[in-house]
């Protein structure tokens, strides 16, 4: 069994139930009073040329709302930029005042990749205004922290939901914001005139809106291969895409409303993995304020030291979720990672412990921590197969042993240990070592060598 | 000079030149290494070669906390006249293998690690806490990676800095590091942080770097590099030094229905069984693992090794069963109960390790499809490179015709490489040749 199946088993209750169900035992996402609501509107295809974007907040979601009909022209995409920019600049001086950083809600991981796409077309643009790169500097921070587990700056609603709750949708419509908000009996705006799937704006769109934008194209032209530029269609089209970028924002909201009303209790202790979100926006800022390039860096140091917070935040991240929810526990148990038994016999030096799973993922070496008190820890020495009985797991005490250990007869639950050390200390990288800088090329010592070294190293070893 | 002289000859020159390169002091040494080809032996030469010939310290960087202990282990036997420091996480006490070693040290903070020549062991994670500029730290001279291709680049990075020259070990030809984070900014790229460190090191510094390739297994025969070599590693030519090696048969299974498996077994190295699967296709599939539990009950009772002219009894130590998922080594296990002693494991957990007889589950068996995951070529590799004189794959017959759809589509970019597609050639040309000449239906 796999944690896909726990997964598949909610999302049939879900079905039967014809309910959300609990996906988490805990509320994993904060929705802050000043979080911004934030959505791009892009064609298909097209994903970095932006033809709307809105941005509003919990108490007024449609706040701006910019469209175009053609923005395929840089001075307009600059424009959209720098309309953005400016309705920006009340939360940026808010965010300095506050030293915090923005909380950003997006519909989906569709919405994340427009907007990476359009942070990749302008970061490195040197000729934008200062309301122009205050978006550029937004968005870039949205698409970076958008990538890390656990990350309160940026909430995606698709994932927070579907973390939070399991409902019945397909795989396909996973990422579809409309999809989960449907399960959840929201009385939502009504949709029912977008409702005819055709061309689309993008994948979140696609049983939305597009009747419209149909309806104009045939107007406008016999010829349906026209584009919607050549139709001269640029403002109704604008009217259009301004509407759906409105119910983009009221779609983003509800969602946002239901992910802050959770009665559930929040998750604990993932203030480390916040204070990154704040000292990334710190970073981003002093860049913005110093006059540098907005966007991510690709030089080979930066990208391994973004690639290794990625992974230690994903880690966190799954760490905390697996001490802090249960049903996060029973997915883990799934996959075989956690030791669910009951004690055989135990001493100061080690533990017998008897398991129904023949399952596990648990292997000589593993470190585990006790549940009920993860400052009791053992590692694994051997696992002993006992067939349909399950499995007889010897390890060695390796802390708590003045703490009090469970004693013989307890069932006990032991998993990964919490609250990893991290891995990758970025300071051990402030010198950029030359393996990883392109510019640097080291030349050999060319020192003289033995005619035969083969012959010199095995000479020194004690089998020979 | 035989054909095997020749490559033994051409082998020991390939690793002449490494410690050449190592002790001239070349900037980076990459070595790439196919199965079986004496990776571990190779860095013992090279680690006693710069602590005792060059009077350096060296640092020897390993994936796992295993790998870590074994090759001290390992460095401190064959060399007692050199010092062996074991740097191991906070609070990890003395593996017993290494308790009676006089030359050995095991030290968990860095500032406890003694300063003068010395080979220095530690995990890449344990590696990537010391401060190499640290006031308490003796610097190394020589960072050596072994199974580099088993370490993404991002984390070599954080371990590049501990010395200037760095020596590269490893089997390009096996599961790639496992990155869970989202890589799709780095894709296109060469060197990006989620490739093998030794591709990332080679796409940016060709020029510094001194490639070298070991030319051949003393692991596998010549029947399996024949079969392998195309399929998992075109660009690394390699044959086979191994002693004369096979599965010989002794008696008869007591279970007459896999004689024909243990037939074809004694008769060559790689075979094909084929079960039939009377158009049921699922992934936890009990009749293959009883399948697989008959194959190595029948080769227990009914073969042994020969190697070298002397034959010697096939026990279950000598046997390792292969899968590509956690739930069918369970389902395997359960099918083998009563016989101790077999390894039955995935391959990410046989990655490194051997047997005389392997039986390999086929990651297609129970698939719909040839997804990334079940035709990734580094698994199937590891799978069909295990053993010293036979291997027996057990599939599904369905597995054909999922090869012949061809491979699925997922997650291709442009401009980089396409993983779905070389594994699903690397199954395809694996497949036809074990089918053409080498199978037998059950």
């Amino acid at each position: 069994m796999s944690r896909a199946l726990v997964d598949l088993g909610l999302c049939l209750r879900a079905q039967r139930e014809r309910r959300p169900v609990d996906a988490s035992t805990r509320r994993l996402v904060d929705v802050r009073d000043d979080a911004l609501l934030l959505s791009l509107v892009a064609m298909p295809g097209d994903m970095g040329s932006m033809w709307a974007f809105g941005i509003g907040t919990l108490t007024k979601p449609v706040g701006t709302v910019k469209a175009t009909g053609d923005p395929r022209s840089f001075d307009v995409q600059r424009r959209m930029l720098g309309d953005l920019g400016v309705a920006l600049r009340r939360h940026w001086r808010t965010w300095a005042k506050a030293g915090a950083c923005p909380q950003v809600i997006v519909a989906s991981r569709s919405a994340l990749r427009l907007i990476e796409t359009v942070v990749f077309r302008w970061a490195n643009s040197s000729d934008l205004d200062d309301d122009q790169r205050k978006a550029v500097a937004l968005l870039s921070f949205v698409a970076e922290r958008g990538e890390y587990a656990g990350s309160r700056a940026v909430v995606v609603c698709t994932s927070a939901l579907a973390d939070r709750w399991a409902v019945g949708v397909e795989p396909d419509d996973a990422d579809l914001l409309v999809s989960h908000l449907d399960w959840h009996g929201d009385d939502g705006p009504t949709l029912d005139r977008y409702d005819e799937p055709d061309v689309g704006l993008s994948d979140e769109d696609e049983s939305t809106i597009v009747t419209p934008l149909s309806t104009l194209m045939s107007k406008g032209s016999a010829s349906d291969s026209a584009s919607v530029l050549t139709l001269g269609l640029s403002k109704p089209v604008t009217k259009v895409i301004d509407s759906i970028a409105k119910i983009r924002l009221e779609r983003i909201a509800q969602a946002a409303r239901l992910l802050r009303e959770d009665p559930a209790p929040p998750l604990p202790g993932a203030d480390d993995l916040w204070a990154d979100d704040v000292a990334e926006w710190k970073w981003k800022v002093s860049g913005f304020d110093q006059g540098y390039r907005l966007g991510p860096s690709s030089s080979p140091k930066a990208s391994a030291v973004t690639l290794a917070r990625r992974e230690e935040a994903l880690d966190r991240w799954a760490s905390l979720r697996l001490w802090g929810c249960e049903i996060e526990l029973r997915r883990a148990t799934a996959e075989g990672r956690v030791l669910i038994g009951t004690i055989a016999d135990s001493d100061l030096s080690g533990v017998t412990i008897e398991t129904p799973e023949r399952t596990l993922r648990i292997r000589p070496g593993t470190e585990l921590a006790w549940r009920d008190d993860p400052r009791i820890a053992l590692e694994v020495d051997a696992l002993i197969d006992r067939g349909a009985d399950g499995t007889v797991v010897e390890a060695r005490w390796t802390a708590g042993m003045r703490v009090g250990l469970p004693a013989v007869g307890t069932d006990v639950v032991f998993c990964d240990k919490p609250d990893q050390p991290r891995s990758y200390p970025i300071d051990r990288v402030r010198d950029t070592p030359w393996t990883h800088d392109p510019d640097l090329t080291p030349t050999g010592a060319g020192r003289s060598v033995s005619a035969d070294p083969l012959a010199d190293a095995r000479a020194l070893r004690a089998d020979q | 000079m035989s054909g095997v002289d020749a490559l033994i000859a051409a082998h020991d020159d390939v690793v002449r030149d490494a410690l050449r390169a190592v002790l001239a002091g070349d900037p980076a040494v990459v070595i790439e290494s196919p199965p079986g080809a004496g990776k571990s032996y190779l860095v013992e030469l090279a680690v006693s070669s710069a602590v005792l010939i060059a009077a350096e310290r060296a640092a020897v960087a390993t994936q796992t906390n295993s790998q870590a202990v074994d090759i001290a282990h390992r460095m401190a036997v064959a060399y007692p006249q050199m010092p062996v420091v074991l740097l191991t996480r906070k609070g990890m006490s003395t593996p017993p293998r290494l308790a009676g070693l006089a030359n050995v040290r095991v030290v968990d903070a860095p500032a406890d690690v003694p300063g003068g020549p010395a080979a220095i062991v530690a995990t890449r994670a344990k590696w990537s806490s010391v401060d190499p500029g640290g006031a308490n730290w003796e610097p190394v001279d020589l960072l050596v990676v072994d199974e580099a291709w088993q370490m993404a680049d991002f984390a070599y990075a954080f371990i590049a800095g501990l010395a200037p020259r760095h020596l590269l070990v490893g089997d390009p030809g096996q599961i790639p590091p496992v990155v869970n984070a989202d890589v799709r900014r780095w894709e296109d790229r060469p060197d990006g942080p989620h490739r093998p460190a030794p591709e990332a090191l080679l796409a940016r510094h060709r020029d510094a770097v001194t490639l070298l390739r070991l030319p051949s297994s003393r692991r596998l025969g010549a029947e399996t590099v024949e079969m392998i070599q195309p399929s998992f590693y075109p660009q690394l030519p390699f044959g086979s030094s191994r002693p004369a090696t096979r599965l010989v048969a002794t008696g008869s299974p007591t279970d007459p229905t896999v004689d024909p498996v243990l037939g074809l077994a004694t008769s060559g190295e790689m075979s094909l069984a084929v079960l039939g699967d009377g158009g049921q296709v699922r992934l936890l599939d009990r009749e293959m693992a009883d399948t697989i539990a008959r194959v190595v009950r029948g080769a227990l009772e009914s073969t042994s090794v020969e190697r070298g002219g002397v034959t010697v009894p096939l026990t279950p130590d000598r046997v390792a069963v292969v899968t590509a998922h956690v739930n069918q080594t369970a389902a395997v296990r359960l099918a083998l109960s009563g016989v101790s002693g077999v390894n039955v494991d995935t391959a990410e957990r046989h990655q490194g390790l051997e047997a005389d007889l392997v039986v390999v589950w086929h990651p297609l068996s129970g698939r719909v499809e040839a997804t990334r995951f079940a035709t990734e070529a580094g698994r199937l590799c590891v799978m069909t490179s295990r053993h010293r004189a036979a291997c027996v794959v057990v599939a599904r017959e369905h597995v054909a015709g999922v090869i012949d759809a061809g491979p699925v589509t997922e997650g291709r970019t442009l401009g980089g490489s396409d993983p779905s597609w070389d594994g699903w050639k690397a199954n395809d040309a694996l497949w036809r040749r074990l089918h053409d000449g080498r199978a037998v239906t059950l």
